[in-house]
């Protein structure tokens, strides 16, 4: 038998050793040090506040009454934290950018930070969390009558104690004083409370560690190892039921891993630790490992316990209690007292985080925005805002558990703890919709989950709260025995004729269909407004690496007195000046105080958002901004997804089009390029074969006159004179070829004047006309006599025109021989003079490449007129220097006809 | 590219396939009154599948919080080294 005064002096020890390690915690990390608090471990102890006395005691009176049930209750958790990377990061990552400081902060936030919203979210969160407030103090209470009078417990439904002599009463007052201390202390750079999750984190260890022990008592002390333990236990009829599921388990199974999952979420306390409090991402890395860990082998200690309560204990014995009966009846007192221990640690650590976290909720959501309303504070000297604030969270905390109390008083002692729990986990799970519609689908609108959470909690009250009140004799018996009004097809436990369902499986059914329901078509029906689809937009992309500048969307302004105002009576005088010299330093001003561009004001809303909500910061930005629009481009540019991704696939197929663009210009040249290679090595081989012929009729003259030295003397003048012919033709190739290659690459520099035309063409028929007279060609001018002016070079078109005419004179063989040269006006405002003969022609396979360097007809006829080939070649680039062009006129039946066309002056 | 592409679709699969071996159907299979080492067969085969999921769970966000680490370094940021994690 432990005396009660002895079990006081070592819980107060032991929550006074807590309040220590928080304090010094809380010290070293205001001091920058690299605390431990820093660390993944401690971040995924803290997560298993999740574990709290419905667990440490609930847990194993679960398993005792309907077996393996109880395995949901953790298995839904593990799952959630298994599939990390897509839920709790995204939670984690949009927390931090938004300085999100509770659930309801994070549901209004998405929402366009809507008051309504947040508002209603703390009354449903205050309200679903109450039965579970009234759990650990019933469970606290009732452990500590349970260690202090084990023996008089043993009968069910004692006498209620008087209000003051409930042991739940001061259990609710020192946890009201431990979470004030601990938890109200300051006002924090943002809701993150280092101390306060050291203390959890050792809690954590201390109810794992006791329970451990206790079960190893069961296994080990009272059994002989594990195979004992369960063989033994099967003479047992009852314990069957923890071995295999017991007929039509599936509804609750499923309903209740769902439950689980959802509170790991949604619990206002959850989402304090594993998102407000969380230091680093890649914590949550660890814990989706870790804490899994820790539930499995939470599950593990629960078994043996169980069965050592069922075969060893009296049936009388309430299963909740089993943890501490198990050693208490076997005489292990020191080890009951650490139970007692643990199941303190695990009430203790969920009422500071809970009572903690709704105390954020009530003060930012419920109560600042009535301030703000009624007070009307743009009275600059009403002085700093913090002090009101802190006192408006110890009021909230002292009323979060009066009322967790007064549910305790009114409902608590009959109801075992896990039934008691499950009705919390449902009227939280309300969230659920608008939690995560609001990270996957950029369609949820402020009004669909207005209507979604109001409809779901509504209907979380009539059928859980309103049985369970009626259940414990306290109100309501009329309506769930009858229906209201007598109507028995709207009784909360079998709404709508639905006889004969689980009450939680019934109550998660109507509450979640109709809420989601309700959130998406509401959210179909109805558009959302400029500053939800921004809102939309940063939580739906959290994920995504894209770097958009959101904050340039919300064009407003403001005096930098006013926001200066603001932001020193809301975060206090140094953070404000801290904060505003910072961004003075970042704009590169010199004087104190930056100018209130939009991204000041967006960070200035983020701060106070961090102390007070997103939706209440809003509100008080507001008030001082002017001019509050939001740049449609940027809108329309930032959040249409679609736009996007249209425009990348548009940039794609623009890539696409110019590759292939490049591709087939290079093909173009490379076609080009193999075209010019081949001329080139025609070119090559022709000059080859064409220096080839009289160098080798020199060659063989000269050895013949070398050979013969008795030659006749006029016949070795023959040869001697072949031989100059030759060299001279020769010489007259290369000069060619030299000047057709200095023609082609630009180098020759030439004067251009005015010249008329038809003189200078005239000047070349006449040195022409003996060439024509011995041929017995007639040369027919027609040009007339009327001077035509164009930019040229006399000489150069001379030689165009001499070269044109002894080609007409040298391949003419008809019998008349005549050659016209006629005038005529360009196509353009040029001239055209034209060289016609009525010789044979140019056959058709000659005229293509004409111009071409040694066309393809060269070597037939050139070597036997003297020509080189390079004629109208040379013509042809001159003319194109001059800026006109030579041109073969198309076949017009007899004779050849060529053009010349000259640009006018 | 492709390792991360395929680690990030195990850890999707993952979930669901534990959800699934714990879901009725799955978990009726097993639903025996036989022992194994003196342990009934239903608690070997949910602890088993759960002792897998967080193995595998943890391997998994070892190689993720490498690859983003490479990622993170590359780009400075704001990252304190936490020694618990190395």
């Amino acid at each position: 038998m432990l005396s009660s005064s002895l079990i006081i002096l070592v819980a107060s020890i032991y929550l006074g050793g807590l309040f220590l390690l928080a304090f010094y915690s809380d010290r070293r990390a205001k001091k920058g040090g690299s605390s431990f608090v820093n660390s993944s471990v401690v971040y995924t102890l803290s997560l298993a506040v999740y574990c709290t006395s419905w667990t440490f005691y609930g847990a194993v009176g679960s398993a005792a009454r309907s077996g393996l049930e109880f395995l949901t209750i953790y298995l839904g958790p593990t799952l959630v934290l298994v599939a990390w990377s897509f839920g709790l990061r995204k939670l984690v990552r949009i927390s931090k950018s938004q300085r999100i400081t509770s659930i309801a902060d994070f549901i209004s936030a998405r929402y366009g930070k809507s008051v309504s919203i947040s508002a209603l979210v703390t009354i449903i969160a205050v309200i679903g969390v109450t039965p579970y407030i009234a759990l650990q103090l019933q469970a606290v209470a009732t452990s500590f009558d349970t260690l202090g009078a084990f023996n008089t417990l043993d009968t069910v439904g004692a006498r209620r104690p008087s209000f003051v002599a409930d042991t739940g009463f001061w259990v609710a007052v020192c946890m009201a004083v431990f979470v004030i201390l601990f938890g109200t202390r300051n006002l924090g750079a943002d809701e993150r409370h280092p101390g306060i999750v050291a203390a959890i984190a050792f809690e954590s260890i201390v109810k794992l560690l006791s329970l451990g022990a206790i079960a190893f008592l069961a296994t080990y002390g009272l059994h002989d190892g594990l195979r004992d333990l369960f063989v033994q236990a099967s003479a047992n009829a009852d314990v069957h039921k923890l071995y295999g599921f017991s007929e039509g388990f599936e509804p609750r199974w499923v309903v209740l891993t769902f439950l689980s999952a959802a509170a790991i979420i949604c619990l206002p306390r959850q989402f304090q630790v594993a998102v407000v409090e969380n230091v680093e991402e890649r914590h949550v890395a660890t814990a989706s490992w870790l804490f899994p860990l820790y539930l499995m082998l939470v599950s593990m200690f629960v078994v043996p316990i169980a069965i050592s309560g069922m075969t060893q204990l009296p049936a009388s014995m309430n299963p909740d209690l089993y943890v501490l009966a198990v050693p208490l009846a076997s005489g292990h007192e020191t080890l009951a007292l650490l139970a007692f221990i643990g199941g303190l640690s695990a009430a203790t650590s969920m009422v500071i985080v809970a009572s903690i976290a709704l105390a954020i909720m009530i003060s930012n959501h419920l109560v600042m925005p009535v301030i703000l309303r009624f007070h009307f504070f743009s009275t600059h000297d009403s002085g700093d805002f913090s002090a009101t604030l802190l006192l408006v969270r110890r009021l909230s905390i002292i009323a979060i558990l009066s009322l967790g109390f007064t549910y305790y008083r009114l409902i608590g002692t009959s109801s075992p703890l896990a039934s008691i729990g499950l009705i919390s986990f449902v009227g939280i799970a309300q969230f659920l919709p608008a939690l995560l519609g609001g990270i996957f689908w950029s369609g949820g609108t402020k009004k669909g989950a207005l209507v979604g959470l109001a409809t779901g909690f509504l209907l979380w009250v009539y059928t859980l709260l309103v049985p369970s009140f009626a259940g414990s004799g306290w109100a309501f018996m009329d309506v769930v025995e009858h229906g209201p009004w007598s109507i028995a097809f709207l009784k909360p436990d079998a709404l709508f004729g639905f006889v004969g369902w689980d009450l939680i499986v019934h109550g998660v059914f109507w509450s979640m269909t109709v809420n989601t329901g309700l959130y998406v078509a509401v959210s179909l029906a109805t558009r959302q407004s400029p500053i939800e689809r921004l809102q939309s937009a940063v939580f739906v992309d959290a994920l995504k690496d894209s770097k958009q500048v959101f904050e340039g969307a919300l064009i407003r302004s403001v005096t930098i007195d006013d926001l200066y105002q603001l932001a020193r009576r809301f975060l206090g005088e140094p953070r404000a000046h801290r904060l505003f010299e910072d961004f003075a330093r970042q704009q590169g001003r010199t004087d104190e105080l930056p100018s209130p561009d939009p991204a000041l004001i967006a960070q200035v809303e983020r701060e106070l958002a961090s102390n007070v909500g997103a939706a209440s910061a809003r509100s008080l930005i507001s008030r001082i901004v002017k001019g509050e629009t939001i740049s449609l481009d940027t809108v329309i540019n930032i959040l249409d997804e679609t736009q996007q991704a249209i425009r990348y696939s548009r940039e794609l197929e623009r890539k696409s089009k110019e590759l292939e663009d490049t591709a087939a210009e290079l093909r173009r040249a490379n076609a080009q390029l193999t075209t010019l290679d081949k001329l080139k090595d025609d070119f090559l081989s022709r000059v080859s074969h064409e220096l080839r012929t009289p160098m080798t009729s020199i060659r063989s003259f000269s050895e013949i006159l070398v050979d013969q030295p008795d030659l006749e003397t006029e016949q070795a003048s023959r040869f001697l004179t072949i031989i100059q012919q030759e060299s001279m033709r020769l010489t007259r190739l290369l000069d060619e070829i030299l000047e057709l290659g200095r023609l082609e690459n630009d180098e020759i520099d030439w004067q251009l004047e005015d010249v008329d035309a038809v003189d200078a063409v005239r000047t070349a028929v006449e040195t022409m006309r003996g060439l024509a007279q011995n041929n017995g060609v007639t040369l027919i001018d027609e040009m007339g006599e009327k001077p035509v002016m164009v930019k040229a070079n006399s000489d150069r078109l001379k030689q165009v025109f001499i070269n044109l005419l002894s080609n007409a004179i040298k391949f003419n063989d008809s019998p008349a021989r005549k050659t016209w040269i006629t005038l005529s006006n360009g196509t353009n405002t040029g001239w055209e003079i034209h060289v016609r003969d009525n010789g044979p022609g140019i056959s058709a396979p000659d005229r293509e490449g004409l111009f071409s360097k040694f066309s393809r007809g060269w070597d037939e006829h050139a070597g036997r007129h003297g020509g080189s080939g390079l004629g109208l070649a040379i013509s042809k680039q001159i003319m194109k220097r001059l800026g006109g062009d030579l041109v073969l006129q198309p076949d017009a039946g007899d004779g050849a006809c060529f053009t010349v066309r000259l640009p006018a002056v | 590219m492709s390792r991360n592409r395929r680690t990030r679709d195990a850890a999707f699969v993952l979930p669901v396939v534990m959800l699934l071996l714990l879901m009725p159907p799955y978990l009726q299979v097993f639903d025996q009154q036989s022992f194994l080492a003196g342990i009934p067969l239903l608690h070997v085969y949910i602890f088993s599948v759960w002792l897998a999921g967080i193995v595998v769970t943890a391997w998994l966000s070892r190689r993720m919080v490498m690859t983003s680490d490479t990622n993170v370094s590359a780009s400075p940021g704001p990252n304190t080294t936490d020694p618990a994690e190395r």
